[in-house]
């Protein structure tokens, strides 16, 4: 395990490495944070200050409805207070986006920076195992993509706790937010990565790989438009079972990429 | 050090490299020669455990091949790839570490700092990568390659696309390798850098052509070329030479330069040049080159 670990390591740290050199590669991820979060708190916050009219008045009294369903304490919030609660559960799920592009950004341009630079083939003549390549080359791109969802999280929570209704940033705290930071945010994390991999293998051009990669954004788009209609509450049931189908996807993401990520296979078909 | 037994890759109906036995001693430079397609990359891939042979066998270093062995066979096993593969943005010294610590070596820093004294970077240790010439990037992969301190070490054409001078400081590393008592196996196209560096070579096309001392594969050939020197235009009696001999031969000025398969076969020649009306001057056996050998070997399997 000590070897593993330490190739492993060896393959993010170098990685860590190639993006402190070129932060650059970082923007379009952490532009998506303020590019996700600031549309959010502009509906939540500042258009009701603007217009004076709040969001409970401007017939989100449902919303309040909803928020209550969704487990946030009617009698601890105003009904303004339960409005922004209930939205913000919405925007928040469009937070899953950073770490997909993150992921895909990042993992995509890793893997063809190796094709491109033709270091693969040195580096398969080291001992590390296929697996811990696959591993090491994920590790960096995912601890990135989670530090800027924690980033989307902590601007979220500051917001609401200087700007928001009384006791909204405490919703944040829930567990409904906690289970799409901690669970689904890896998730589709992870699943970003792993399909950027196995494109990655197929194609020789960093911005090619993140196209096809952007395709995992549509189901995400669907279902933010969904509950915006109203037609659909993503409670804590249907988020479960979300993440679940997000697991078995990322298993057999996991499975293809192994295959891929064969020794012989990269040296005889990642042209 | 390295020992091969009817080594085979095929790659589906093609025929990558077939039957190849040969050996390289500790203490030894073995050149591999060959045209483009010869299979040298494919032999390199297997010594260096990246492909598994269809059949036959090898053993690097006391081990023999297998899928089981093939990781405690890399870390025995230093390969220079055709193309430097290094990673530009990070130093010199980055890409060794990095390299150092996939190999599992005990003390990173220090074994570096060797190499790269070695090598003669210790002053460019902390430049990009990419902003070094083709020469110095070559000895970054050389020193890349040894970073582990390897028994055996395959080179893939180490000097290709350097300038004299940048190819003459590989060849010097390359003759350090040797006075280490490492195994070391080069892939060359640059026949008179085999002829310099190596103590054996072998010739191969798919199949092993010739496995010898560069003087006997050059005196092996020595026989069979011939320069007749003739009054007038050589080129006038290059048909008939040809149709004579039963070989190749070339015409420069008044001299014919003719490979023949027997030495025998010279005086016979000779006298029918002389009987459809030539005047010989002069009859010389030719030193051969490596490059004749060479050439003879690959033309004769072709």
């Amino acid at each position: 395990m000590g070897d593993r670990w330490r190739r492993m390591r060896a393959i993010a740290r170098k990685d860590a490495e190639e993006v402190r050199s070129q932060p650059a590669l970082l923007l379009p991820a952490a532009a998506m944070v303020l590019g996700l979060a600031i549309p959010a708190l502009v509906v939540l916050l500042a258009i009701p200050r603007l217009t004076g009219e709040s969001l409970a008045e401007a017939g989100f009294t449902d919303a309040g409805d909803a928020a209550a369903a969704m487990g946030f304490e009617a009698g601890r919030l105003t009904d303004e207070g339960l409005a922004q609660a209930f939205l913000l559960q919405q925007f928040l799920v469009f937070s899953l986006l950073v770490p997909i592009m993150g992921s895909l950004s990042l993992a995509s341009q890793g893997i063809i920076g190796e094709k491109q630079a033709r270091a693969l083939e040195p580096l398969l003549a080291t001992p590390i195992r296929t697996g811990e390549l696959l591993a090491g080359k994920v590790m960096t791109p995912f601890a990135l993509s989670m530090a800027l969802l924690a980033a989307t999280f902590l601007l979220y929570l500051v917001a609401m706790r200087v700007w928001g209704q009384p006791g909204v940033w405490l919703t944040l705290l829930g567990p409904r937010t906690l289970l799409l930071f901690l669970v689904l945010g890896p998730l589709v994390s992870l699943m970003g990565l792993l399909a950027a991999a196995i494109i990655s293998s197929r194609v020789n051009d960093a911005r090619t790989a993140q196209q096809w990669g952007g395709l995992l954004v549509l189901p995400l788009t669907a279902l933010f438009v969904v509950q915006l209609t109203g037609q659909f509450l993503l409670g804590m049931g249907a988020l479960l079972v979300t993440a679940l189908v997000l697991a078995g996807a990322c298993a057999v993401l996991l499975a293809v990429g192994v295959r891929v990520f064969q020794r012989e296979t990269i040296l005889m078909r990642w042209k | 050090m390295v020992e091969t037994r009817a080594l085979t890759r095929r790659f589906g109906d093609r025929l990558a490299v077939d039957g190849l036995t040969l050996d390289v001693r500790a203490g030894e430079v073995v050149s591999l020669l060959g045209p483009n397609g010869a299979g040298k990359t494919t032999t390199f891939r297997m010594l260096a455990s990246l492909l598994m042979p269809t059949s036959g066998e090898a053993t690097v270093a006391g081990t023999r091949l297998t899928a089981s062995t093939a990781g405690a066979m890399r870390s025995r096993v230093g390969l220079l790839t055709e193309a430097p593969g290094l990673w530009e943005r990070l130093s010199v010294r980055r890409n060794l570490l990095t390299y150092a610590d996939l190999h599992g070596v005990a003390d990173p820093g220090a074994r570096v700092a060797a190499v790269m004294d070695a090598v003669g970077l210790a002053d460019r240790a902390d430049d990009r990568a990419g902003a070094l010439s083709k020469g110095l990037k070559q000895r970054v992969a050389l020193a890349r390659a040894v970073v582990h301190d390897p028994q055996v070490v395959l080179l893939d054409e180490p000097t290709s696309g350097l300038d004299p001078a940048g190819a003459r400081q590989v060849r010097d590393l390359i003759r350090q390798l040797r006075e280490d008592g490492r195994a070391v196996l080069v892939s060359t196209h640059n026949l008179a850098e085999a002829e310099e560096l190596s103590d054996r070579i072998a010739v191969l096309d798919t199949r092993l052509l010739a496995f010898d001392t560069p003087r006997r594969l050059r005196e092996e050939r020595r026989a069979a070329v011939v320069a007749i020197e003739v009054d007038g235009d050589a080129a006038a009696w290059l048909r008939l030479v040809e149709r004579l001999a039963g070989a190749s031969a070339s015409a420069d000025g008044a001299v014919l330069t003719l490979r023949v398969p027997d030495h025998d076969t010279v005086p016979d020649l000779v006298a029918a040049l002389v009987n459809a009306g030539a005047r010989v001057r002069r009859v010389e056996p030719k030193h051969a080159t490596l490059e004749d050998a060479y050439l003879a070997l690959v033309r004769d399997d072709g």
